[in-house]
């Protein structure tokens, strides 16, 4: 392959995005509403902009969306109040699958029922106007937080509306939330996406990027989500993006999410400078706890202290929130509210957090950084004239390879389980080309296997519900 | 242990509906493997006709129907007439999962199923082991291929 770089950027995208916003033909959108907009955006709106300034903790994101602007309108409102540092805008599952149409009947059937029909905000039905409408008077960026394998028009219409932050990529919103949409094209679409938040923004004030690490959030090996994290973080800066956050789930392990944590720190700065991106910021995202959360309130509540305490311990730029209501559906407005809360009293709690340091986390980061340097050399290694297409191969053939993904072309073969301390193992590492040291040191970290924990699907399935 | 290295009678799973939730079919195809069986897992949003496919292509000796929070019910009426009008009428038919939205006796959800044509009915089972036992119970006198 040859290396990633800035020849591999798809360039002027004019033709493309003309095509595309005269076929979507909604109100408010032309092709130079965004870049307007953002023009006269205030800085405090540009997310960009918040990590280059410094702070004493992480930000603050909660997740949120709500299919009638009204409720929306709310629910952002009472996150401003409640002192979330970044607002969110959630899509709706419809709208995500680009089934506008779906989207937009269930909205009126849910107005004219005065109930919620959709599981988030259906921002192409609702269109430019009304979005903006959102955030008058709000001072924090806001953040798309989606899922959508093909998320040009999404994007579009998010930065004509003033959201200055992209959540996604073209590996961890396929793999994980689609079954069929063809991950090559994926991959291209979203090269689109961080093309268009590349040049779309004020010199000054860039559009940012960040990848989704939890991915299915369902013993993920550590080792997986760097190595999606690291291609997604090489792929944008290619189309030139200028501000990216790199980010992962909780694990369950204290000691791996530490490790994690250093891991994406060193490798996004050595890949970076290895290859000619010397003006890409890079910032890491850690999210609360993605797996089954507990149903009992009072257990939700601890998990999401403790979660907020790794995020600083972590060193996170910024902490997504869970709710104390997550086993349960989609969160209240009041609920969200006390999370924002709940995590900023913790966060507090933690001043002058330094940096964490002991022999089990050494372990987990040299295990970890010497498995993701072996697959992410045999990505590069692939005979192909793109990073694209490397790591579009790379899944194909289960070099990469996300368990309990329900994507068609994900390979689905390595099994991982908790070992010793908790800490994810990779039991079977399939077709990911992991050394055969590193497989040891697996193997021996996992500790013994005794006959009480019973066959593997059921040791799976409690390793599974760990949390919850 | 892979699937190919197996040598038991086959089961075909997968989910009737849309549900984007794989994780317990995939420990299921696990759990089946570590019975003696070989799994065939079809993945989600399947119909009768999926399922009969995937077993004349496998020669698979039972099918396991996964169906949650009562999506994809429509698909699971005349399953059983389906499979017989296709000559597979000795195909054994599970279905498990939360069949129905909402609460009803457990006995009603097993009649309106039966009716359906499956052999086997596990609404909300505690544990899987439920349906790897009635598995090595039904399949028992079939031959490893």
């Amino acid at each position: 392959m040859l290396p990633p770089a800035s020849q591999a950027c798809i360039g002027d995208i004019t033709d493309e995005r003309t095509r595309l916003i005269e076929r979507y033909g909604g109100g408010g959108l032309d092709i130079s509403a965004a870049s307007e907009y953002l023009r006269e955006l205030p800085h405090a709106r540009f997310a960009s902009l918040a990590y280059q300034r410094p702070r004493e903790r992480p930000y603050i994101q909660p997740r949120g969306g709500f299919p009638s602007v009204a409720k929306q309108r709310t629910l952002t409102l009472a996150f401003d109040q409640a002192g979330a540092d970044f607002i969110p805008l959630t899509i709706d599952s419809h709208t995500r699958h680009n089934d506008y149409e779906t989207a937009t009947s269930l909205l009126a059937a849910g107005l004219a029922e005065e109930r919620d029909l959709l599981n988030g905000y259906p921002l192409v039905s609702h269109g430019v106007e009304s979005t903006r409408g959102l955030f008058e008077g709000i001072e924090r960026p806001v953040s798309l937080r989606h899922g959508t394998p093909d998320a040009r028009l999404l994007a579009e219409i998010a930065l004509a509306s003033g959201i200055t932050e992209i959540e996604g990529g073209g590996l961890s919103y396929t793999l994980p939330y689609s079954r069929g949409f063809p991950l090559e094209r994926a991959l291209a679409h979203w090269q689109y996406v961080d093309r268009l938040c590349a040049v779309i923004g004020p010199a000054d004030a860039p559009v940012h990027r960040e990848s989704f690490g939890p991915l299915t959030a369902t013993l993920v090996p550590p080792l997986i989500t760097a190595v999606v994290q690291l291609c997604e973080l090489l792929l944008a800066a290619e189309q030139g993006v200028t501000s990216f956050a790199v980010s992962f789930g909780q694990t369950g392990s204290f000691e791996q999410d530490i490790a994690l944590a250093g891991v994406l720190r060193r490798m996004s700065a050595e890949l970076l400078a290895r290859f000619g991106f010397p003006d890409l910021r890079v910032s890491l995202v850690y999210h609360q706890w993605m797996g089954a959360f507990p149903t009992e309130a009072s257990l939700a509540w601890q998990l999401i202290a403790v979660a907020a305490a790794v995020s600083r311990l972590a060193g996170a730029d910024k902490v997504v929130v869970k709710t104390p209501e997550e086993a349960l559906g989609i969160p209240s407005i009041d609920s969200n509210v006390a999370a924002v809360r709940a995590v900023r009293y913790v966060l507090d709690m933690f001043p002058d957090a330094t940096a964490v340091a002991n022999e089990m986390i050494d372990e987990e980061r040299d295990l970890i950084g010497s498995e993701v340097e072996h697959v992410l050399e045999h990505v590069f290694a692939q005979p192909f004239t793109t990073l694209l297409s490397s790591v579009h191969q790379a899944v194909l053939t289960g070099a990469i390879d996300v368990p309990f993904a329900p994507h068609e072309q994900n390979a689905g073969r390595l099994i991982a389980g908790r070992g010793a301390g908790r800490r994810i193992r990779i039991l079977d590492p399939a077709a990911v080309p992991i050394s055969v040291d590193d497989l040891r040191r697996e193997q021996r970290l996992r500790g013994e296997r005794t006959p009480e924990q019973g066959p593997l699907w059921e040791r799976l399935m409690r390793d599974i519900r760990i949390l919850a | 242990m892979t699937e190919e290295q197996l040598s038991g009678p086959g089961v075909v799973l997968g989910l009737v509906g849309h549900d984007i939730h794989v994780v317990a079919n995939r420990v299921l195809t696990i759990g089946i493997a570590e019975n003696g069986f070989r799994p065939y897992n079809i993945g989600t949003n399947n119909d009768v006709d999926d399922f009969a496919d995937a077993v004349l292509e496998t020669g698979a000796r039972a099918v396991l129907v996964a169906s949650i929070n009562g999506e994809g019910e429509k698909s699971c009426a005349g399953f059983g007439a389906r499979f017989a009008e296709l000559g597979l009428s000795d195909i054994l038919l599970y279905i498990g999962g939360n069949l129905v939205i909402g609460t009803k006796p457990a006995e009603e959800v097993h009649q309106v199923f039966a009716s359906y044509g499956f052999h086997r009915v596990f609404h909300q089972p505690s544990s899987f082991q439920t349906v790897f036992d009635a598995l090595r119970q039904d399949l028992g006198h079939v031959a490893a291929r």
